[in-house]
């Protein structure tokens, strides 16, 4: 019998704009680099979308989205530039973070 | 639960909000944080490799709590601090810096938690961040404490009240 595959959204928002769609690669280079290639194959993370230049939403296998956060907060520098990437929220739909990310990120 | 983080740089209350914390606390507006006996002014936090320097400036009303620089483990001090009831700080930045060997520096912070847990002080976990670069958000904060220690719930986020 074929198991659902469950996942979790994390909202990630970074300290500089890092077009992360276009940087996907480096970011995933990244975590593969501090958890490894078995790490990152169990976690699959895959960046979903990008809700501004700095905060994108990234899906990981459930169960291992601390493996992913942790790996967020050692990575500190992206395509040579300095750079610190926050996880700001995990939920399990992508719906949710949007809600979130259209009242805290409000333009003035 | 309100939150509370300690910083070394002005940032926007906004980002603060986000990353999970109600309040920042930045070093010289908010919080000093001293190498010698502090003044009375606001409140402190002693960071010394010394560990006379910190038993001694533990007993001020005004010292919140101690950093052990370089993460150097001494038991009288973990006791005066409990004794006392203040706070033993580990600093996540320097647990993340790529400069440091990571894994030494955790396992450094492991041996000064568990001593400090089996001593009954308390010991919280705070960014001491010097830039935007070394922030990290109560969720980071509470992965990277789990990864110290091993999967136990002995390093905590500071809580507002606390200080």
């Amino acid at each position: 019998m074929i198991t659902k595959y469950k996942n979790r959204y994390l909202l990630i928002e970074s300290s500089e704009a890092t077009s992360p769609m276009k940087n996907a690669l480096q970011i995933s280079n990244a975590i593969k680099k501090e958890i490894g290639e078995i790490g990152y194959s169990i976690a699959s993370p895959k960046i979903m979308l990008q809700f501004n230049e700095s905060v994108f939403i990234m899906r990981v296998n459930r169960g291992h989205e601390g493996d992913i956060i942790l790996a967020l907060s050692f990575i500190k520098k992206l395509d040579g530039k300095s750079i610190g990437l926050y996880s700001i929220k995990v939920s399990g739909t992508i719906r949710k973070l949007l809600d979130f990310c259209s009242n805290a990120y409000k333009t003035a | 639960m309100r939150y509370a983080d300690i910083v070394r740089f002005n940032a926007d209350d906004a980002l603060f909000k986000r990353l999970g914390f109600s309040k920042a606390l930045v070093e010289g507006t908010d919080i000093a944080i001293a190498s010698k006996m502090p003044g009375p002014q606001i409140p402190s936090i002693i960071r010394s490799e010394n560990p006379g320097t910190i038993i001694s400036a533990i007993r001020e009303s005004s010292v919140a709590g101690a950093i052990f620089a370089g993460f150097e483990l001494n038991k009288n001090a973990i006791e005066k601090i409990a004794d006392s009831d203040k706070i033993l700080f580990i600093p996540a930045s320097e647990i993340i810096d790529e400069r440091t060997d990571r894994n030494y520096a955790a396992a450094k912070a492991r041996k000064i938690a568990v001593a400090a847990h089996k001593l009954k002080a308390k010991v919280r976990i705070v960014s001491l961040a010097s830039s935007k670069e070394q922030l990290l958000s109560r969720v980071q904060l509470d992965e990277l404490s789990r990864f110290i220690t091993k999967g136990n719930s002995i390093i905590e986020l500071l809580k507002v009240d606390e200080i």
